[in-house]
């Protein structure tokens, strides 16, 4: 509802706003976002109730060591989605940052291989965002096909076998806590505030807004949108790298087959937070949100012993219902 | 009009093709400063098309243009801004999702500190600045941090002519600003243009109402299939001359007008 910092005779507009109906009130922003953070507290609360399984303070820190990586290629997903895109191609570009940086490891040490496996998302990121944005090919297709051929190459490279032999230096960082608070989530929680506070405080924030929001009409405002995007898509790229990293400090592996399906959950964890995948809104905090709440889920699950091949179908399922939730709320703003 | 002065706007055989089709062609006039100039004529008449070239969303295929004593060659809308022409879209200026403020400054935004991409924006600053211009073209939004999309078709309206006149521009181009307005929006729109007149702002409106040319505007100029086919005075011509002159009916031939 607009709080009406009321100026000059603006009374003859106030019958124009919305009565506070049920179907206006899921169509504001802040409903929807504060819904979520219930349904995840509530989710926590009851399974907390229930489970003593799940309660245990090891369990919690669990849940958000086996969440944080997805969280950190959830934010690079989140911008590409605001400014008006998305990746597909983020599995597999983590996977092969995470088999060369292991590779390289071996010989020149884990500064260099770091920066070379961040410089393969860099990399990758840059021509996504050009295919999209100066080419003008459709995401979906774009990024599905480097996909394909990062996989490729990467499978070529390791003739699909991993990488062992790493310096332990890679799982010392792994599993190292400050506190109580696991290494990989504190990677989490800075890329979460460099994110937010990107879309929060600077100009190339609120134009992948803009850009995801009505792209023609901010190209007119003169701003160069192409840049935009292919920002947006470098920093996505760059995380999903970042991931492939934090996953190599678990299991002290390359794993060339690692990531399958991180673009759909990384996806999921933007959409179910209540970032539209329209793009244009949205934020890091739905993200957070929406991360948590397939982490607790599935973790659920595997307490009460479902099929982990339910987890997919239910991460689907709570897709779907999302989308169907945000498209609703789109149909009644546009009225 | 005053004829020592020098005109803010001469194109000159300007032209413009998509494929086969010649959207524009031979073109030729000249706008004083703070003249108030209608654009009208029939469907795929050219007007858009004008417009776009001139406010550097386009470039032409031939021809010249002129801007305060310059010769344009714009690669894109911020050159035209540079210069001094805004332009207002009919639906396209707007992104929904922002707020006023964050579209009032699309593109020149104040910044705490400047760092390219990762410049810090100063909204306070433009919030300040922002009662200002709204106040200047007397345009009321009940909130400056409400959404645009949330917002009635006069406001946008509104904020999309505040952001155009606020920056000491010397030409703004409206193209059927009040296309898809009610009748009390198209009145405050029209107020918005009349106070342009007055604070010497040019103007130029692509517009099918005739009424609402003859009430605000001092020119007007009839294209026709791509072509100016004349261009008249607003206080010696009439509706029927006009009609007659876009639909080439009643012996309305190009060369009889020019
Ligand atoms: N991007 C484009 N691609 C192809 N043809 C175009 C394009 N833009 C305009 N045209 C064509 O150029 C001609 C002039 O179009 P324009 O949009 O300038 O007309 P207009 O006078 O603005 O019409 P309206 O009153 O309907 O807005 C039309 O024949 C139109 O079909
Ligand atoms: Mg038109």
């Amino acid at each position: 509802m607009p709080q009406a910092t009321t100026r000059g005779s603006a009374a003859e507009l106030s019958a124009a706003t919305t009565r506070p109906t049920l179907g206006a009130w899921l169509a504001s922003d802040s409903a929807f976002k504060y819904t979520m953070v219930a349904v995840l507290v509530l989710g926590v609360i009851v399974m907390s109730i229930v489970s003593p399984e799940f309660r245990r303070p090891e369990n919690l820190i669990n849940i958000l060591q086996q969440n944080a990586i997805i969280g950190v290629v959830a934010c690079g997903m989140t911008l590409m989605i605001i400014a008006g895109g998305f990746d597909l191609s983020v599995g597999a570009v983590a996977a092969a940052s995470g088999v060369l940086a292991g590779a390289l490891s071996i010989e020149y040490g884990l500064p260099l291989a770091i920066i070379a496996g961040l410089v393969v998302g860099l990399g990758t990121g840059l021509i996504n965002g050009f295919l999209v944005a100066k080419m003008g090919i459709n995401p979906f297709v774009a990024t599905l096909g480097m996909q394909a051929i990062v996989q490729g190459v990467l499978f070529i490279q390791t003739e699909a076998k991993p990488v062992f032999g790493l310096p332990d230096t890679w799982s010392d960082f792994g599993f190292y806590r400050v506190g109580f608070v696991p290494s990989t989530v504190i990677v989490f929680i800075v890329a979460a505030v460099a994110c937010w506070a990107l879309l929060r405080f600077t100009l190339i924030g609120k134009l992948m807004y803009a850009v995801g929001s009505n792209r023609e009409g901010t190209r007119r405002s003169g701003v160069a949108v192409d840049r935009v995007v292919i920002t947006a898509f470098a920093i996505g790229g760059v995380l999903a790298a970042a991931g492939g990293l934090m996953l190599v400090t678990q299991s002290n592996t390359g794993q060339p087959s690692a990531g399958a399906t991180w673009a759909l959950l990384a996806i999921a964890a933007v959409v179910v937070g209540g970032t539209p995948l329209t793009g244009g809104a949205g934020g890091i905090g739905q993200t957070i949100v929406g991360t948590l709440l397939l982490g607790v889920m599935s973790n659920a699950l595997n307490i009460m012993s479902v099929s982990p091949y339910w987890q997919p179908a239910a991460t689907g399922l709570l897709i779907l219902l999302a989308v169907s939730v945000e498209r609703y709320r789109h149909m009644k703003r546009s009225r | 009009m005053n004829v020592a002065t020098a005109p803010l706007l001469r194109v000159t055989d300007l032209e413009k093709h998509y494929g086969g089709v010649i959207a524009l062609s031979e073109l030729d006039l000249q706008l004083m400063p703070g003249e108030h100039a209608a654009v009208v004529g029939d469907n795929g008449a050219g007007k858009s098309t004008f417009v776009r070239m001139i406010s550097g969303a386009e470039r032409p295929d031939g021809g010249s243009i002129m801007f305060d004593g310059a010769e344009c060659n714009f690669r894109s809308p911020l050159e035209a801004r540079g210069v001094g022409i805004e332009t207002v879209y009919q639906d396209l200026s707007l992104a929904d999702d922002l707020d006023v403020i964050d579209n009032l400054f699309m593109g020149r935004e104040l910044f705490h500190l400047k760092l390219g991409g990762l410049s810090i924006l100063n909204r306070k600053a433009m919030r300040k600045r922002a009662h200002e211009l709204l106040d200047e073209v007397g345009v009321r939004i009940p909130s400056l941090s409400g959404r645009i999309r949330g917002m009635s078709g006069g406001q946008r309206q509104g904020v999309a002519i505040a952001r155009a006149s606020g920056w000491g521009s010397k030409l703004i181009i409206l193209d059927e600003p009040t296309a898809a307005l009610g009748v009390r929006e198209t009145g405050q729109v029209e107020d918005i243009i009349r106070g342009l007149k007055q604070a010497g702002t040019g103007v130029v409106l692509v517009s099918h109402n005739l009424r609402q040319v003859f009430d605000l505007m001092d020119t007007i100029y009839v294209f026709r299939r791509g072509k100016l086919v004349g261009r008249r005075d607003v206080a010696t011509t009439t509706p029927q001359e006009i009609v007659a002159m876009i639909t080439g009916v009643g012996g309305a031939e190009a060369g009889e007008f020019v």
